[in-house]
Parts: C-alpha cells; sequence; structure tokens
C-alpha cells in the first residue's frame, strides 16, 4: 500500500513532520516562517517529513506470494503492493533515519504494521491493515501511537494460463486509507484517501536465454485521492531473480540450501504530487534486498531503503517482513481458503 | 505309520504335493524298514524319531511354497469400478468387476477411462491416454504398503484412511509423490520429463528423483517436477485446473 500513512501536509500538528512536510516544497519564505512559529520545536524539517513519507511507503497491505504458470512464484514485494491477495497475514517492521536539517542531527523512525488479507471470492481479496508507529524526535519526547486503518479491495483480472510460458497476470485494486482512525499523537494521520490503481508481474520464462528466464518485474501504479491535501501519483517496479525458478525449471545447479529459497530483488518507488502540491515533494527510494522461502507457508524477506533525493529522505533505513499463508498451512479452515469457494 | 501322517500333513500342500510327498515317503519307509532290522531298538527310536522330523519339515516347506503361490490368485489388489474403451491389463481386455493384480499394467486408450477399486477402498481414476502399473498393494492389519508407477497420464486417487502404518505412493520417471496425511484426494500426472500433482484433500509429498529434494503440498496446492531439477515451489490452483482434471477422470 503506497503512501497508505502519508502525514496530512496541511495539518497543524505537536508532529512537526507532519506539518513541515507542508512547507518543504512551498518555495515561499513568508508562508514556511509563517508555519514554523505554529510549530512546537524548529528542528523538524523537510527531510524529517520526507523521510516519514519514505516510510509510510512502507506497505501495511498485500504483499505475499503469488504463483503464475507451473513455476513462476513472485515473492512477496516490500514496499510495493502485492500483485494479488492471499490468505494470509505478514508483518512489516521497519526502521528509517532521517535528519533534522537545522541542527543537523539525525533521528529516526521505527513501525510496525500488519496485514490480514483474505479472499473472498477465488479472484477477490480484501486486505485489512495496521499499524504503530514511533517518530524519534529532537528537543521533544518520541510520538508514538497507532496509523491509520486501512483496506484494500483487489480483484484478479487476468492471469496467464498454467501452461502458458508469458507468465503474466494483473489486477486491478482500490484501496482506503481512513483518516483520525491512527493515534491522535501523530496527527499528520488525519485525513483519508482512496487509491485506486493496478499491480502486474511479468515472469521471464519465454526469454531464449534460459538463465535469464529466472528474471521478473512486478509494477504499480495509482492515483492517491486525498481530502483536504494534493493528490499524489504513485508509481514503482520491482526487478528480481528467482532461484527456486532457476533450480526447478532452468538448470540443475548445485547451489547450499540457503541459496535454492532465495530471490535477489530490488524494488524502486516514486511519488509525485499533482496539481496543487501543498509542499509535497517528488520522492524516488530504492530498496534492494532478497526473498527467502522454502515454499512451506512462510516467506522472510529483508531490503535496505535508501532515498535518492533529498525529499526522500536522508539516510539509508532497513525493512522487513515475515508473510505466513493461511491458505498452505491451514487449507481447511475458514481463514485458509475463500469465503465463496467455486469448488 | 508313515502313510497317515502323510495323510494328515498333505492336506495341506494340495494333491499334487501329496503325491510328489508320498512317493518320497515310501522309499524312506523302506530304507527304515530295513534299517529296523538290523539295529538295536533304541536306535530304530531315535531313527524314527529323526525320519518324522524330516518329514514334517519337507511337508511345511511344501505348504508354505504352495500358500505363498496360491495367495495372490485369491487377494487381488483391485478391482474394475468402471471402464470406458477398451482398457487393458497384460493384454486382456478389462470389463467390470475384474480383478487388477500386483505387477499388472494397466492401459488406458485414448478414448478410455478407468476406475479401480483397491483391496483397501481407495479408488484410483485414470484418465484416457494413461499407462499405470501396480507395483506393489499389501494391504493387512500392519497397515497398508501401496506403490503404483505412472508411465505415462493423468489419475486420480482417491486414498482411504487404513488402520497401522501407511505408505500409498505413485512414482513417475522424474520423482515420486506419497501421501503424507492419513487420506487424501489426488491428482497425478506424468509427461515425458515432467510430473505434476494436485491435491484436493490432504497432503502430499513431492520428490525429486535426481536431487531427493521435497516439496509438501497440501489441499488447494499443486506442484511440479522436471526431470533433473528439484521440485517447483507449491502454488495454488484454480479452479478450472481442478475441474480440468475431474473432467478428464471421471
Amino acid at each position: 500500500m503506497i503512501a497508505a500513512n502519508l502525514p496530512d501536509p496541511e495539518v497543524e500538528s505537536p508532529n512537526v513532520v507532519t506539518a513541515v512536510l507542508g512547507m518543504a516544497r512551498m518555495g515561499n519564505k513568508s508562508a514556511r516562517k509563517a508555519k514554523r512559529r505554529k510549530l512546537p520545536n524548529r528542528h523538524w524539517s523537510a527531510s524529517a517529513v520526507l523521510a516519514l513519507a519514505i516510510g509510510a511507503l512502507t506497505p501495511s497491505a498485500g504483499y505475499a506470494w503469488t504463483s503464475v504458470g507451473e513455476y513462476r512464484n513472485f515473492p512477496a514485494n516490500l514496499i510495493l503492493p502485492q500483485v494479488t491477495s492471499t490468505d494470509g497475514v505478514w508483518f512489516t517492521p521497519m526502521t528509517q533515519p532521517f535528519m533534522a536539517p537545522t541542527s543537523g542531527a539525525t533521528t529516526r523512525q521505527w513501525s510496525i504494521a500488519g496485514t490480514y488479507s483474505k479472499m473472498i471470492t477465488e479472484n477477490l481479496g480484501v486486505q485489512l491493515s495496521d499499524g504503530l508507529e514511533r517518530d524519534d524526535r529532537l528537543g521533544t519526547p518520541s510520538a508514538s501511537g497507532a496509523q491509520n486503518f486501512a483496506a484494500l479491495l483487489q480483484y484478479e483480472a487476468y492471469r496467464s494460463p498454467r501452461d502458458s510460458p508469458h507468465e503474466f497476470v494483473l489486477s486491478v485494486q482500490v484501496e482506503q486509507n481512513f483518516g483520525a482512525t491512527g493515534d491522535k499523537n501523530l496527527k499528520g494521520y488525519q485525513t483519508s484517501f482512496t487509491q485506486p490503481g493496478i499491480t502486474f508481474a511479468k515472469g521471464f520464462g519465454d526469454l531464449p536465454i534460459s538463465y535469464l528466464q529466472p528474471l521478473a518485474i512486478t509494477g504499480f501504479t495509482g492515483y492517491e485521492i486525498g481530502e483536504a491535501r494534493a493528490n499524489q501519483f504513485n508509481a514503482g517496479f520491482s526487478v528480481q531473480y528467482s532461484i527456486p525458478y532457476l533450480v526447478s525449471k532452468v538448470a540443475p545447479v548445485d547451489l547450499p540450501w540457503l541459496l535454492r529459497g532465495m530471490t535477489p530483488m530490488i524494488e524502486m518507488s516514486y511519488t509525485t504530487p499533482s496539481g496543487n502540491a501543498h509542499g509535497m515533494g517528488t520522492t524516488f527510494n530504492i530498496a534492494p534486498g532478497f526473498n527467502y522461502t522454502q515454499g512451506s507457508g512462510w516467506e522472510l524477506e529483508i531490503e535496505a531503503q535508501i532515498p535518492t533525493n533529498k525529499a526522500t529522505g536522508s539516510g539509508v533505513g532497513v525493512v522487513a517482513q515475515v508473510v505466513i499463508l493461511f491458505d498452505y498451512l491451514l487449507p481447511n479452515s475458514f481463514i485458509g481458503h475463500p469465503i465463496f469457494p467455486r469448488r | 505309520m508313515w502313510h497317515n501322517q502323510a495323510g494328515e500333513l498333505t492336506g495341506l500342500g494340495g494333491e499334487v504335493g501329496q503325491r510328489e510327498v508320498m512317493g518320497e515317503i515310501a522309499t524312506i519307509a523302506a530304507k527304515d524298514s530295513v534299517v529296523s532290522k538290523q539295529a538295536p531298538d533304541g536306535v530304530r527310536r531315535r531313527i524314527r524319531t529323526m525320519q518324522r522330523k524330516f518329514v514334517s519339515m519337507l511337508f511345511a516347506i511344501f505348504s508354505l511354497i504352495l500358500w505363498a503361490g496360491a495367495a495372490p490368485a485369491t487377494m487381488p489388489a483391485g478391482t474394475v469400478d468402471a471402464v470406458s474403451g477398451s482398457c487393458t491389463a497384460h493384454g486382456r481386455v478389462l470389463k467390470r468387476n475384474d480383478a487388477v493384480q500386483v505387477s499388472d499394467t494397466v492401459e488406458v486408450p485414448a478414448g478410455g477411462k478407468l476406475k479401480l477399486r483397491m483391496a483397501d477402498g481407495s479408488l484410483i481414476s485414470i484418465a484416457a491416454d494413461s499407462s499405470m502399473t501396480v507395483a506393489s498393494y499389501d494391504i493387512g492389519s500392519a497397515g497398508r504398503h501401496a506403490r503404483l508407477s505412472l508411465t505415462r497420464g493423468l489419475l486420480r486417487a482417491v486414498v482411504v484412511a487404513v488402520g497401522g502404518l501407511s505408505t500409498f505412493e505413485v512414482s513417475t520417471a522424474v520423482g515420486t509423490a506419497s501421501v503424507r496425511s492419513a487420506d487424501a484426494d489426488w491428482f497425478i500426472e506424468s509427461q515425458p520429463g515432467s510430473a505434476r500433482v494436485e491435491v484436493l484433500a490432504g497432503t502430499i509429498d513431492l520428490t525429486s528423483a535426481a536431487t531427493g529434494r521435497s516439496v509438501k503440498i497440501p489441499a488447494n496446492w499443486g506442484g511440479s517436477l522436471r526431470d533433473n531439477h528439484d521440485p517447483a515451489l507449491p502454488r495454488v490452483w484454480s479452479q478450472s485446473e481442478a475441474d480440468e482434471n475431474k473432467r478428464r477422470t471421471e
């Protein structure tokens, strides 16, 4: 869920991160000064806010495993939405340092998000997510509390046939972030937004060069319609090389057991405001890491979060994720299969 | 005396065994008669005792041989529950209620279908253009040891729970699928250079013959295996795939 917890830049708040986000891109000095007078702590500024925006890109919905064809499994993403829904749950802890430009001191945001995903039918799923967050702040006590509650409805519109080498799947989704459902300490979370979007995944099992066949990409694009704030265009894609695919389909390579379950991947996310930016800036984040699974109902993942510009942040963060698949571990229970199964 | 003992014991061995044994006993009895006349009483008794033991042992061996040979004929691995097309087992055309024995290779032609009710109550449905061999099918109070070999084609196995230890395996050229749960309902398809398992109920282990590595496949999931490779990670399989396999085997 991209920008699920993006603070509202227009809300005046003790959480100065939120307020400064509104100013950071204005380029209007008087407006900035006026805004700052309302802030309790001047150490907080644009980069801090935008670092939080990066944190907001951390998923709190939808990143589980998608299989297409006989051999292709797209592992869960960490900073991009999952391509399809599943019956499962995942937890995503994250930490991201950022710098208060006035003092030059580094501080940090911590969060952990949890998502429950439930299939309604074989193609339609819903994801419910929430999280906890702590923002360390200079000169004032840390702010901590619950993030906004969010829900996402996702429909798998197309999946290539099992025997097709093209390994393609496409989903449409709409996400609703419910403003003011989080903790008051985190007043950046006052407004709601709605985001329709599209996700897709493509495996390259159809390439003529066999050792390139484990390559795959996933992608997302969405338009975030905020209440009382700027709308935002979000996009991202990932590139991954699946070693499970390599050893099960392409070549019988003898690798250590740990490598056999590993998928190195790199995710990239991009956000930019549309129309009146209200001080919101364009961000571009790169997250290299890897996924590990043995195909037994769980996945572990870890990625670095590298901001690429000042607006995106000032330090390298870390995001991890554990995914538990109920449809694998508890296939006969209510939580392990669609509410309305066809069979 | 010899005649009486042979008569009692040959009751286990059948007519042929009885005739063979009676001939041998007559020879021994003749020798015994000579020895008996020449040896002292104590020695004669010992000789007779040894002879009795020897003959009893012979009868026991004959009986075991005959019993072992007769057992498969009385306990088929399964019977034909339904058949369409010219399905054969070792060349003979199968019809309903025909027995299928261990080591029989069942051929289902294109356009045909075959359903076998196995000795333990399990149901094997074989799709068109398939070939399956019953490698072993042992049922007893100790449990079940069943091994089928699917050379080509598709079968559905509805495996029932039995008491005791149970193994139920279907081997293909590239690997073996074995039932991990007490009962299971699943498909296995064997194609040149690959195999595929899809599970409706229960849990199946799919093991690569080349690498020895396995994956566990639960209900509503499937798995694939290529020659000389590790098994693919399991995947959720769709309703359309289930429908297609059911259509091919029902």
